[in-house]
């Protein structure tokens, strides 16, 4: 055009059919969850969280450095410990190796795994509408299946865009954590430690397939960005609660204590990790098939959700 | 040779609404428009014809490939009339994701993005955010957009909706380039006087069904059967008719179906006139001022928007 100066409206005389190589749909999804993240990633509220996440992180692997360190020096010594005064090694290395569980042990991903998954439930609930809700709420159906994609191809671009922000805060920094514990521990391989470490992307992916489908569905049917709020507090705060108080309360079966779906996330992810449940909550557990099988069907239900909303989307109002 | 657009006897229903009644069409390339009111059915038969919806009965294929098969898609280019925009996205990175859509590779969408953006006037504009566009550039957009991977056939849905005179003018004028280019067009419009600025092709779509299809001479002359109302003012005086002695006359003019009296008002009179026939009407008009030296201030047809004509003559909702 520019040897024919300015372009202008109808001028087409420069442009060319293509004769390349169509990708096919599955690559178009990448592209939609590429964009879908570069929005989020824009706005400066994901990172503050994000920031939240990594302090956790920090504190963990700082905390994982202090007690290789620690386990250096003499059990009887006293080190200055800033506004706690002193404090004797042994008692250090007792606090990060007992309460804390810093020691790389299948514990120390359990409780980083729990930690990071509240954040990832903040992001969750602040970026449902952006991630999806808005394409049902505006309407933009028509830009995305007038292209030769599917339903099931956006499903899978906005669920790639959820698996990653999901697994940005937690299987990422748990694995650099485990990678860590490797580098300042013995060098040596191991089955456990291969064990583990299957376990950290085990846990991760049961946080994937346990929370997106749930994710998707509830953010294409609240679009707005408090309902969804709402419904993430009632769903892992409100009958979490509810949960508790039915069990550990009211001593009443213990699967009443299914409808904690972050708990059955965590049952299975523990038993993934080969982790043992918290000593003070492990009586009250249900058996880990009735977790797997709640978030199997709620997933399902996801996911038949999902379809019939899009489903839907051709209806001309 | 193979038609742009078949769409062989389709219906569609919502519910319980026949949103669109037994349709048949045949497209070749040019420029096609499609008038109706809202609510005609407008919108499912341009959504149809773009694999969007899928008919309950009958069969809509595009350059021979039916619909219901997935290589259709690529057939067609689609604008529709919704701005459901990504707004923080940038003119340049909506139409580089939508082109990933259609399977082009990296640079083959940089490419391809940058082509229809030269086309459609808006490389200036590339950079700035969608939600800072105005209505004119976002219709120019989603036209681009619809462009991306060169389709026979483009299907655009209301186009000129929003649009500024100065930006209407270039965009009908680039319909007019597209339409001589080989492609099909088919937009849907309100309004029958800007239909027929672009295409001498005109369908009316009414409660789901093609009322009138032809020439806008054709469509023209099918309504002027039909009975149009008129609004007639004249200045009072010794010298002028009175409404009496008009309505005389017109009482014996076969195409005259009635009249009411508007209220007078300071040195004028008016009344509003049922006519059929309406170039015959207008002749005998034209003879009264003739003959009466009949000062007439206002004629005018109130049913000559396709709004009025819609409403009126064809039975939708105007």
């Amino acid at each position: 055009m520019s040897d024919r100066g300015p372009p202008r409206l109808g001028d087409i005389l420069s442009y060319r059919p293509y004769r390349g190589i169509h990708l096919g749909p599955w690559r178009a999804s990448l592209a939609i969850s590429r964009y879908d993240l570069t929005l989020i990633f824009g706005k400066w509220l994901f990172w503050g969280l994000y920031l939240l996440g990594l302090l956790v992180f920090f504190l963990y692997f700082f905390g994982q450095y202090l007690l290789v360190w620690a386990g250096t020096l003499n059990d009887g010594q006293v080190m200055p410990a800033g506004p706690f005064g002193r404090i004797q090694i042994k008692d250090l290395v007792d606090a990060l190796r007992g309460f804390l569980k810093m020691d790389g042990s299948p514990e120390t991903f359990r409780n980083f795994l729990q930690t990071q998954g509240s954040i990832v439930m903040v992001v969750f609930a602040l970026a449902g509408a952006q991630l999806i809700g808005n394409d049902f709420r505006f309407r933009s159906f028509p830009f995305y299946f007038s292209k030769p994609i599917r339903a099931h191809h956006y499903l899978f671009a906005k669920g790639l865009s959820a698996a990653v922000l999901l697994n940005l805060l937690t299987t990422l920094p748990a694995l650099v954590l485990f990678f860590e514990s490797y580098v300042l521990g013995d060098w040596q391989w191991s089955m456990a430690k291969l064990r583990l470490l299957m376990g950290i992307m085990g846990y991760g992916l049961v946080l994937t397939l346990g929370l997106v489908p749930i994710f998707l569905a509830a953010s294409s049917g609240l679009t707005r960005t408090i309902p969804i709020a709402m419904f993430w507090i009632f769903v892992f705060i409100f009958l979490r609660g509810v949960g508790v108080t039915l069990t550990e309360r009211l001593r009443l079966s213990n699967f009443f204590k299914l409808i904690d779906l972050w708990n059955d996330l965590n049952l299975i992810g523990n038993r993934m990790l080969g982790a043992a449940a918290e000593a003070s909550v492990a009586p009250f557990q249900p058996p880990v098939w009735s977790a797997f099988l709640t978030l199997a069907i709620l997933g399902l239900a996801s996911l038949i959700y999902l379809r019939f909303r899009l489903g839907r989307v051709e209806v001309v109002r | 040779m193979t038609a742009a657009l078949e769409i062989d006897q389709v219906s569609k229903w919502y519910g319980k609404v026949l949103a669109l009644n037994s349709v048949s069409l045949e497209l070749e390339e040019g420029i096609y428009g499609l008038v109706g009111a809202n609510g005609a059915g407008k919108t499912t038969l341009l959504r149809m014809a773009a694999a969007l919806v899928q008919p309950d009965e009958g069969e809509v294929r595009i350059q021979g490939v039916p619909t219901n098969e997935s290589g259709a898609r690529a057939l067609v280019g689609y604008s529709p009339e919704t701005d459901a925009f990504y707004e923080e996205m940038t003119g340049e990175e909506f139409l580089r994701t939508l082109a990933r859509l259609h399977g082009y590779s990296g640079a083959d969408s940089r490419a391809r993005t940058s082509a229809v953006l030269d086309w459609v006037g808006m490389s200036s504009q590339a950079k700035k955010r969608v939600r800072r566009y105005s209505r004119g550039m976002r219709q120019r957009i989603k036209l681009a957009q619809s462009l991306l991977h060169d389709p026979a056939l483009l299907i655009l849905d209301e186009p000129f909706s929003g649009v500024d005179p100065v930006a209407r003018a270039e965009l009908v004028e680039f319909f007019m380039e597209l339409g001589k280019s080989g492609r099909c067009l088919l937009f849907s419009s309100h309004e029958l006087d800007e239909v027929e600025r672009l295409t001498d092709r005109i369908m009316v779509l009414v409660k789901g069904r093609i009322a009138a299809i032809g020439s806008s001479t054709e469509v023209r002359a099918r309504l002027d059967q039909q009975p149009n109302r008129f609004i007639l003012e004249w200045f009072t005086g010794a010298s002028q008719p009175t409404l009496g002695k008009l309505a005389g006359e017109w009482a014996e003019w076969q195409e005259v179906e009635g009249w009411d009296r508007l209220e007078p008002q300071e040195g004028k009179l008016g009344c509003t006139i049922r006519v059929t026939r309406q170039a015959d009407f207008l002749r005998g008009i034209a003879s009264q001022v003739d003959r009466h030296g009949w000062s007439l201030d206002r004629l005018e047809n109130l049913d000559r928007t396709t709004r009025a004509l819609v409403g009126k003559i064809l039975g939708g909702t105007p």
